[in-house]
């Protein structure tokens, strides 16, 4: 008889699993489901949503960092690289390279724990592909800069005190070892200033300006960047310019319009004497911007360049903005 | 009757396939459906991390320790830092501990919900996979939160962590944990007691408990067994002492004691203690510092150190050598899943083909920890 | 249809010296074409799409939502994507076998169509041996799964092959035996004939026309399942055991017919139980305009024949696979015996009371509806637990 008991009760056991089983998935049926739909159907940007320790890919604030190479011993995988020397004239550091390989960055956050101002931290980036390999190296130092001096009251000047903020309220998240940390204390709002909607900076040597043209158009403007007898044909006048924005326009790639992404693309391009341009590469940028940037300076077919028999070299830098589109600068607090 | 000629075949469940947790390999002897052998072979995720621990040095080798077992990152960084600070005899501040109490835990529950998904999927069953990840992914976002990121966390130092709980961090992890108990129950109902389920768990891969020690099982795999064995409360590390909770064994209720139900469901269970200890620790959880002073150049005094931590695979262990420089000497990790190995192969004879995948299932084998 | 077609050759539509017989063949040819490239074809297709759909929302998730309206025109990308990959026939293989099984698998899938009655006059051929055919030529996919998991050269296709194979024999003989209930009691194999032998009101089906056909109905179902390859009965393409089991060699058009035929196959299970238990197209008669009632009818028999593929797509969702050596004791020691005691049931029912049907209907019926009770108070039991957002909007 226990067989017949045991045969029937597999066949209750079955159906009665079977029935809760089927109410659990029908219960589904009617529940929201837990996908997020990325890229396209989030009301916001993901990158807003993350949360503030996230570790994304790195970025550094060359005008708070002190050049004292904490983050590129910290680093386990050797993808800093920072030249740091002494300015024989003026008796400072100088920072004159700053490199880090995101490719190679395991986003560990040891980098970011050791550095005394905040300078290098996380960002909530974390799209980072691109086609190739170079453009994962992040250059952040254009020309050598001064390392930052840190001082002993509060920092007086105003362009650097908001980037100081920011950076000691990034450290702060970390436990500062020996000092208890207040368990209910208030989260710090970080203030990001919004740049209006189109901005273009021009950034060329020591020349830094800005230019806020009235449509979605981009323009050059170059300038010298060696203080040397070297003169070149400012494109100032009005010919000049009309030629440049008038050379077809690269245009704004369809996904960072998307994504809302905008940013600054660091290019180098050594242009020859007769102005057409011999070499040009990426030295930073959102790779996302970087083929548009490349496309737009090689659009200006023949630069009016008059100079010395030799060739120099440019640093152009091209921010640009989709149109009518309040937009939010991540990388910088200017 | 004449006995009739059949051949055996030989299969190779190869490292690409779809549910050998990660890369492993199997060469199958099989006569038909029953196999007569598996055999594994291991060494497809082989990193040298051991290796590379003697490069990096104490601090730098932290985020490694994470792609030991990248579904239990935390309990490998705490087997790290408890073996440098067990070298230099480094206390953690209390609170410290309580956070890597409550980190690990998580991460305990996060590592199960993967395990026991990935069995159900392996076993047929889709649904209760993507119900499993979800939980995990909520669980993610806690942790993310709380560190930074949600699979390789970096989240603990030598001497303690790294950074202290985020601002209404306690109030949300409570209520995922409210909102998880019953998930569990939901999913039990789903698949745990669902005939067919049980049907093709039970009695298989049957592991007596002497076959277990004599090869070397641990965690969840051998209190399945019915031994009742569990580093936290055995070898007390932490503050594991501080609270109240139980260790599940198998019981032998759906088919012989150490078949692969038993330790589907202790794996269950563990989940739920794992949830009371957690509300405890959240609510325990005392003020102060949590991370210990510790040099920036961290340069152990010579010597060797070995500790023992129950890990979501069970006891993993830890064995470091210094020379007194910022280097290490020699690291070693133990663990659970290189022992789970070794017995696939005595007890594939017999099984069928689609039995040796609920077997590696069971043992919730994970190929980076087996290869390092 | 012979009338329609003797009316049109006595109006003279084709000529004056149309042969009835190449008028006939004519329309045949022309009606199969519209009803398997037309219904048969893109109906396979659509499953999956919906299928692909249904699970989604079940495991939480939005399934494709992108291409096409809500996703819809996924199955023609994939059905496009297919095509365009590269043709592969594996050296050692033998390929004129390897060809050929993709397409008796879906001779297998096509045929019975020929029989599908969409409604009373919406039949391509009325067949007196309706559901007999059916059964028949379904089981025509045993050769070409056993062909293409030998034709492959692979020994983890001939695996899956040859457990195919077997699962596919074996649970035909569940299948036939719960047919035998419904052909004893309204003693035709035709498919109209059955389904004008029942009623249109639930209490007039067949399902609650007494215990036995009702537990002959859900092991017919089962059967049905085990033989279209369905979970819980998936072995031969069990994706974590065997990658893809008979089909693991095939690429591009040839894999994607075989599980067009799967997919369609869920069509034909639910027309036969629809068929045999459901009532068929049976709908009150509301109206003498014979078109109008076509259409109502077909529309009915769609219906019940979309919502059984649907509780495949859940069951197939929900459940785990067996193993083959449970998959054979189900069978033969659970589901052959009890198919014996329906049958048996059955016959003493109709030789004894066959009047008992009626009441008998009223009282399955209620039995049904409470079993439905409890079913929603479990459903919402598990979703006011759960604590997770409630959410009817199919379209997300």
């Amino acid at each position: 008889m226990s067989a017949v008991s045991e045969y029937i009760g597999n066949i209750k056991d079955a159906v009665t699993s079977i029935f809760e089983g089927m109410a659990v998935t029908a219960s589904h049926f009617m529940r929201k489901p837990y996908t997020v739909q990325y890229p396209d159907r989030m009301p916001v940007r993901v990158q807003d949503t993350l949360p503030f320790r996230y570790r994304g890919i790195l970025e550094v604030d060359l005008e708070i960092c002190t050049g004292c190479l904490a983050c590129e011993r910290a680093c386990p995988i050797d993808c800093i690289v920072i030249v740091v020397d002494k300015d024989p004239q003026t008796r400072q550091m100088l920072l004159s390279q700053f490199d880090i390989d995101i490719a190679k960055c395991m986003y560990c956050g040891l980098c970011s724990e050791p550095c005394p101002t905040g300078s290098i931290h996380h960002t909530t980036e974390f799209e980072g592909a691109d086609y190739s390999l170079e453009s994962l190296i992040r250059r952040f130092v254009k020309d050598p800069v001064m390392a930052y001096k840190p001082k002993k009251g509060p920092e007086t000047d105003p362009q650097i005190a908001p980037i100081l903020f920011r950076g000691l309220n990034y450290l702060s998240e970390y436990q500062v070892s020996g000092e208890p940390k207040p368990i209910d204390a208030p989260a710090v709002a970080i203030t990001r200033t919004v740049l209006p909607p189109l901005d273009v900076e021009v950034v060329a040597g020591d020349k830094h300006s800005k230019i806020h043209p009235g449509s979605n158009t981009t323009k050059l403007e170059i300038t010298n960047d060696e203080s040397s007898a070297a003169t070149l044909a400012v494109a100032s006048n009005a010919a000049e310019r009309e030629r440049i924005t008038d050379a077809p326009q690269a245009s704004y790639p369809l996904l960072a319009q998307h994504m809302n992404v905008q940013g600054s693309v660091v290019l180098q391009a050594i242009i020859g004497a007769d102005g057409i341009i011999q070499d040009l590469h990426v030295l930073s940028g959102p790779a996302i911007l970087s083929s548009a940037a490349q496309q737009a300076v090689r659009a200006v077919a023949q630069f009016d360049v008059e100079i010395p028999p030799r060739s120099a070299t440019l640093h152009i830098h091209i921010s640009h903005a989709p149109a009518g589109r309040k937009v939010r600068h991540f990388r910088r607090d200017r | 009757m004449s006995t009739l000629h059949t051949e055996e075949m030989t299969l190779n469940m190869g490292p690409q396939h779809p549910s050998t947790h990660g890369v492993l390999r199997f060469v199958v002897r099989a006569d038909g459906e029953v196999m007569r052998e598996a055999i594994p072979d291991v060494g497809y995720l082989h990193r040298s991390i051991e290796k590379i621990a003697e490069k990096v040095g104490y601090h730098g080798f932290m985020p490694y320790t994470d792609r030991v077992d990248y579904v239990c990152a935390m309990f490998t960084n705490q087997g790290w830092g408890m073996a440098c600070e067990k070298l230099a005899g480094i206390e953690v501040p209390h609170r410290g501990e309580y956070c890597r109490v409550i980190a690990a835990e998580f991460n305990r529950i996060a590592s199960h919900l993967l395990s026991v998904g990935a069995m159900a999927m392996d076993i047929g069953a889709v649904t209760p996979f993507t119900h499993a990840i979800r939980e995990r992914e909520m669980i993610n976002d806690l942790i993310e939160e709380l560190c930074g990121a949600r699979l390789t966390f970096n989240y603990m130092r030598i001497g303690g962590v790294a950074w202290d709980l985020p601002p209404g961090w306690r109030e949300k992890a409570l209520a995922y944990l409210d909102h998880f108990d019953p998930i569990l129950e939901e999913y039990n109902a789903l698949i745990s007691w669902n005939k067919i389920y049980i049907e093709r768990l039970a009695n298989v891969g049957v592991i007596t408990p002497e076959e277990a020690i004599n090869y070397n099982l641990v965690g969840p795999n051998l209190r399945a067994c019915g031994i009742k064995w569990d580093i936290r409360k055995d070898i007390p590390y932490s503050v594991y002492p501080e609270f109240e909770f139980d260790v599940p064994i198998g019981d032998g209720h759906w088919g012989k004691l150490g078949d692969s139900m038993d330790r589907y469901v202790v794996r269950i269970r563990e989940m739920a203690e794992s949830s009371k200890i957690l509300r405890q620790a959240l609510q325990k959880i005392p003020a102060g510092p949590v991370l210990a002073k510790v040099a920036r150049n961290f340069k152990p005094p010579a010597g060797e150190c070995q500790i023992r931590l129950e890990s979501g695979r069970g006891d993993m262990g830890w064995y470091v050598v210094s020379d007194g420089t910022g280097y290490p000497w020699r690291v070693h990790v133990r663990t659970g899943s290189f022992a789970a190995m070794g017995i696939i192969q005595k007890l594939s004879a017999g099984l069928m083909i689609a039995d040796l995948v609920t077997l590696i299932a069971s043992l919730d084998v994970i190929a980076p920890e087996i290869d390092r | 249809m012979e009338t329609l077609v003797q009316n049109l050759i006595a109006s003279g539509a084709f000529g004056k010296n149309a042969s009835p017989h190449m008028v006939a063949a004519l329309v045949v040819f022309i009606m199969s074409a519209v009803v398997f490239l037309g219904v048969a074809f893109p109906f396979a297709g659509i499953v999956s799409w919906a299928e692909r759909r249904v699970w989604a929302r079940i495991q939480s998730r939005v399934g494709p939502n992108r291409v096409g309206p809500q996703g819809f025109l996924q199955w023609l990308a994939d059905g496009v994507k297919h095509v365009c990959k590269e043709d592969i026939i594996p050296d050692e293989s033998d390929a004129p076998l390897f060809k050929m099984a993709p397409y008796l698998v879906m001779l297998a899938f096509t045929l019975p169509w020929a029989v599908m009655p969409f409604s009373s006059s919406l039949i391509l051929a009325d067949l007196n041996v309706g559901i007999l055919y059916m059964t028949s030529v379904t089981a025509l996919t045993v050769v070409g799964v056993l062909m293409a998991g030998w034709a492959s050269n692979d020994k983890w296709s001939l695996i899956g092959g040859i457990r195919s194979a077997a699962q596919i024999v074996s649970y035909e003989i569940p299948a036939g035996l719960s047919i035998f209930p419904v052909v004893l009691m309204t003693g035709t194999l035709s498919m109209q004939g059955i389904i004008r032998a029942q009623g249109w009101a639930p209490q007039h089906w067949f399902l609650f026309a007494n215990p036995f056909t009702f537990v002959a109905a859900n092991i017919l179902y089962i059967s049905a399942l085990a033989e279209g390859n369905r979970t819980p009965f998936d072995l031969p393409e069990a994706e974590s055991e065997l990658v893809a089991g008979f089909a693991t060699e095939y690429s591009g058009m040839r894999y994607l017919f075989f599980f067009m035929a799967e997919w369609g196959n869920l069509f034909i299970i639910g027309a036969i139980i629809a068929t045999l238990f459901l009532g068929g197209w049976q709908f009150p008669h509301v109206t003498n305009n014979v078109i109008a009632m076509n259409i109502l009818q077909a529309i009915t028999f769609n219906v019940k024949v979309l919502f059984l593929v649907f509780v495949s797509m859940w069951i197939r969702a929900t459940l785990p696979r067996v193993r083959i050596d449970q998959l054979m004791t189900l069978c033969w020691k659970y589901f052959v015996p009890i198919s014996f005691v329906n049958m048996i049931g059955t016959a003493v029912w109709v030789a004894i009371w066959p009047d008992g049907t009626t009441i008998m209907g009223y009282i399955m019926l209620a039995a049904a509806i409470g079993l439905g009770a409890v079913f929603t108070q479990r459903v919402i039991y598990y979703l006011r637990r759960s604590r997770m957002e409630v959410y009817f909007n199919p379209t997300i």
